[in-house]
């Protein structure tokens, strides 16, 4: 891993193999060392389920960098929320985080209290929730919501608070932001409260802001609107975003890095680009091939048998064999290791490491 | 695409649902379309366009405003609903109806021409669009009417029909028992021919029968032709273009033997609801959790057959096998069973009667992509052994291409494009649907996506729908007319129709000066 880095120093151009001349100069100017601003390694959360400890996420490592957007993927179940609700700290009660680190800005957070980790709450780490109606208060007007942040975490004064605010709702494309302040949640569209949660995020600067589904209960043409302004704003802020989402499709769109989570494990790793053109794991391979394709004619869906496995379930090796169509004795004895197939590319899985040989 | 036998007819079906201090929630706007035996139909738009609405409608879960939905999958005969009778019952007064429509637009006119062309001229186009709208009124009555009962009621002579009808079965009796004397005289001939000595007198009393039967005969076809002689020529005098021969044969088009969902009682349309059924988007919501999935899907054969108990859980079980789910799934919970597995039992509970018609109301968007092609696949083989029609509703494009036979697309209550899967996708022609195809994300990595594609604003409220077209305040592509007039949906192309005022005429063409600055 270290020698790996290294590399990199010295040929910035080794970290991402695949990418497109235009970008890799987009890359070269936003500066050629990038900065880490969250590092997350062997993180185990566990859940109690009737007096039994149950693993959900099985030991995930990854790292953002600032202006940087990696896109968690993987179907429901695999553990996408619970990494973001642990970097949060926002967990249910029956949660316990058993082991592994996570760095914010060089600042390990597991080991604060849970008092000083709500303060970093919002104002250094953001987080924009999958259904803007339930992470809104419907009481409360949206003005008062949106410098409630600025209010406690800034500690500023109420009136330069609701400056900043409709600033901030200019920004996010908000029209007649006036008279927006003075409203309620309910009185807005799904994809106006989206804006507002992002604005609300947003006027707090976070260097890193976790996405869980934003765009996943808007329509399609919105979704697109809300896309383009999270990347604008990523740009904007130099931010690191951690976006949760099921579709490839938004995945093309928006990321930078791809990781691919099954059943609390990392499958997969690695730039946009490899990840969507050149899978090597058959669980993304899979994800891809069950995905209708819009501009395809000769597609042909083909479903992943089976289904996810509960967190209850006791499965031997590799998590995913009982769904694998390669699955051998080895995978179901074994626990595939995370190889650098290529350089920034990771996969755990036992037949691309044979393959390798 | 005219060959293949209609399952199910829209006409101009409207769904407005009433909200507080009157106000209207336009849902439904003129919805007119045809959905074939077999065909897999899907609906996309946006949330909030109307599609689960259309879906519910149909199957009448909700009431229709207006307009009606005739359904193809029996006949009148076959269920002989008590509609029909009201219907006939009420003959007179849609011609009555029909008469003062007419007359009223016959009022207007003169009212038109009696003012001054020159300086009343706007008044007279307003004058002479309202006639032409009662006129409308008044053939649409004559529909209403004749669409159940045929085009019969047009004629006034209906007795002397009648009495040609029975004249020409009177013949035709008279031939018949002349017929069986022939035969009767004709076996003593052959006995006279055996004893050796043919009776010419009845051999020529034979031949004098036959021509008698054959005058009978003749007489009949006569008046038989007598009384269609007044098919299509006896008509009321109510509109010019009734007499015309080709409308016609239009009003007598509209019998059919389809039944009008929409004026069946309750019960009727619980009978009717063994042909017809629905899987719901959420597979969870729709189970009752206190409720074994053996017990549930058997409810089915409980409340519509009479089964025995042991064929009723024999049919169970082989249900679900056949939505890919085991033997021993018959005593679970549905909390005990994931996502997909509730939707096979949704879906099994569906295709439990042999329905004919399938409502699938986003039955695969609350599952994950793998689950999602699983349940398409199941569904799909289903359609084919059991030749199902679905009316499949979604807001997921990359899902109707690759599983729909045909495609509407709608906005806020309206009907936009519809056209067949391939032609929809390779050659959009709706601003609306080539927008939306551009905002569908796409596993492709290229150059970032530019900001022109993207669809600025919102869905439009449906309480205050814009007037003209519904799509103008987005639509990239939006002219004058736009704003005024609400565009017709119109046969572009075969098969291929679409509702926007780009196509509708040469000269409402898009010109430099109409685009909108924008």
């Amino acid at each position: 891993m270290d020698a790996t880095r290294l590399l990199e120093r010295l040929n910035p151009d080794l970290r991402q193999p695949h990418l497109h001349p235009e970008q890799k100069n987009e890359r070269r100017k936003n500066g050629r060392r990038m900065e880490k601003i969250l590092e997350v390694k062997d993180l185990v959360t566990t859940f109690r389920i009737a007096k039994k400890e149950y693993p959900v996420l099985r030991g995930i490592s990854f790292d953002i960098h600032k202006n940087e957007t990696l896109c968690m993927v993987g179907e429901s179940g695999c553990g996408k929320s619970v990494t973001a609700l642990t970097i949060m700290d926002l967990l249910p009660l029956n949660a316990n985080v058993v082991s592994g680190s996570i760095k914010l800005d060089n600042q390990e957070l597991t080991v604060l209290s849970h008092k000083e980790r709500k303060a970093l709450c919002g104002e250094k780490m953001g987080m924009i929730f999958q259904e803007p109606m339930t992470a809104l208060n419907p009481l409360l007007t949206i003005g008062y919501q949106l410098t409630e942040g600025l209010r406690y975490h800034k500690k500023l004064d109420p009136k330069t608070a609701k400056e900043i605010a409709l600033n901030q709702l200019k920004k996010v494309g908000v029209a007649n932001p006036v008279e927006r302040m003075k409203q309620f949640p309910f009185q807005l569209s799904g994809g106006l409260r989206q804006r507002i949660m992002i604005a609300m995020v947003m006027s707090l600067q976070p260097s890193i802001i976790i996405a869980d589904e934003p765009t996943t209960a808007l329509d399609v043409t919105i979704q697109k609107q809300v896309l383009a302004l999270l990347n604008a704003l990523k740009k904007e802020m130099n931010a690191g975003v951690l976006f949760i989402t099921h579709d490839l499709g938004v995945v093309a769109e928006i990321a930078d890095r791809v990781i691919v989570l099954y059943s609390g494990t990392k499958v997969e790793e690695g730039p946009v680009e490899t990840i969507i053109n050149t899978p090597k794991h058959p669980y993304t391979i899979g994800l891809m091939n069950a995905m209708p394709h819009v501009d395809k004619d000769d597609f042909e869906m083909k479903a992943i048998p089976g289904t996810i496995p509960h967190i209850t379930e006791d499965i031997s090796g590799c998590r995913f064999h009982p769904r694998c169509a390669y699955a051998t004795d080895r995978c179901r004895k074994e626990t595939p290791r995370t190889i650098e197939y290529d350089a920034g590319h990771f996969v755990a899985c036992h037949k691309v490491e044979e393959e390798c040989r | 695409m005219t060959e293949k036998p209609v399952m199910l007819e829209l006409k101009k079906l409207k769904k407005y649902f009433q909200i507080k201090h009157g106000l209207q929630l336009h849902a439904l706007e003129d919805i007119s379309f045809s959905i074939f035996e077999g065909e897999k139909f899907g609906v996309v738009g946006e949330s909030g366009c109307g599609k689960s609405t259309l879906g519910r409608t149909i199957l009448q879960l909700y009431p229709a405003t207006s307009g009606a939905c005739i359904y193809h999958g029996k006949t009148l005969e076959e269920v002989s609903p008590k509609y029909v009778k009201k219907e006939i019952a009420h003959l007179m007064e849609y011609q009555k109806r029909a008469q003062e429509f007419y007359q009223k637009s016959l009022e207007l006119e003169a009212q038109a021409r009696a003012l001054d062309t020159r300086t009343d001229a706007s008044k007279i186009a307003e004058l002479k669009a309202k006639a032409k709208e009662y006129r409308k009124d008044a053939s649409r009555q004559l529909r209403e009417g004749s669409r159940t009962v045929g085009s019969l009621i047009l004629s006034e002579k209906l007795p002397e029909i009648a009495q040609l009808f029975s004249l020409a079965q009177k013949e035709s009796e008279t031939a018949h028992s002349l017929l069986k004397k022939i035969q009767e005289l004709e076996s003593q001939y052959l006995q006279s021919q055996v004893s050796g000595s043919p009776d010419e007198k009845l051999a020529q009393k034979i031949a004098e029968y036959r021509r008698m039967v054959d005058e009978h005969i003749a007489k009949s076809r006569k008046y038989k032709e007598k009384a269609f002689e007044f098919r299509g020529k006896d008509i009321l005098p109510i509109t010019e273009r009734c007499m015309d021969p080709a409308y016609q044969a239009k009003l007598d088009k509209n019998y059919e033997t389809g039944i009008n969902l929409g004026k069946l009682t309750r019960e009727e349309m619980r009978g009717l609801r063994r042909d017809m059924q629905i899987v719901f988007q959420d597979p969870a919501a729709s189970l009752d959790p206190r409720q074994s999935v053996g017990k549930a899907i058997e409810e089915v054969f409980i409340i519509n057959t009479d089964y025995s108990p042991a064929v009723r859980k024999e049919k169970t079980l082989a249900l679900l096998e056949r939505v890919g789910l085991k033997r021993e799934h018959y005593d679970y919970y549905p909390h005990q069973l994931s996502g997909g597995q509730k939707q096979r039992v949704g879906i099994a509970r569906a295709i439990a009667l042999d329905p004919k018609f399938v409502v699938l109301d986003e039955s695969v968007s609350a599952l994950d992509v793998s689950i999602q092609a699983q349940i398409l696949l199941l569904l799909d083989a289903l359609s084919k052994e059991k030749n199902l029609t679905y009316f499949f509703i979604t807001h997921d494009l990359g899902v109707v291409k690759h599983f729909c036979d045909r495609i509407l697309v709608m906005y806020l209550g309206n009907v936009c494009e519809l056209a067949p899967t391939k032609k929809l996708f390779h050659k959009p022609l709706h601003p609306y649907t080539i927008s939306l195809l551009a905002a569908v994300p796409r596993p492709v990595v290229h150059k970032k996506s530019t900001q022109e594609s993207i669809l600025q604003g919102e869905v439009p409220s449906a309480v205050a729908p814009p007037p003209g077209c519904p799509f103008h305040t987005r639509c990239p592509q939006r002219m004058e007319i736009c704003m005024r007039a609400k565009p017709e949906l119109a046969e572009i192309e075969p098969e291929h129709f679409i509702a926007c005022h780009l196509y509708s005429k040469a000269e409402n063409a898009p010109s430099e000066d109409d685009m909108p600055a924008r």
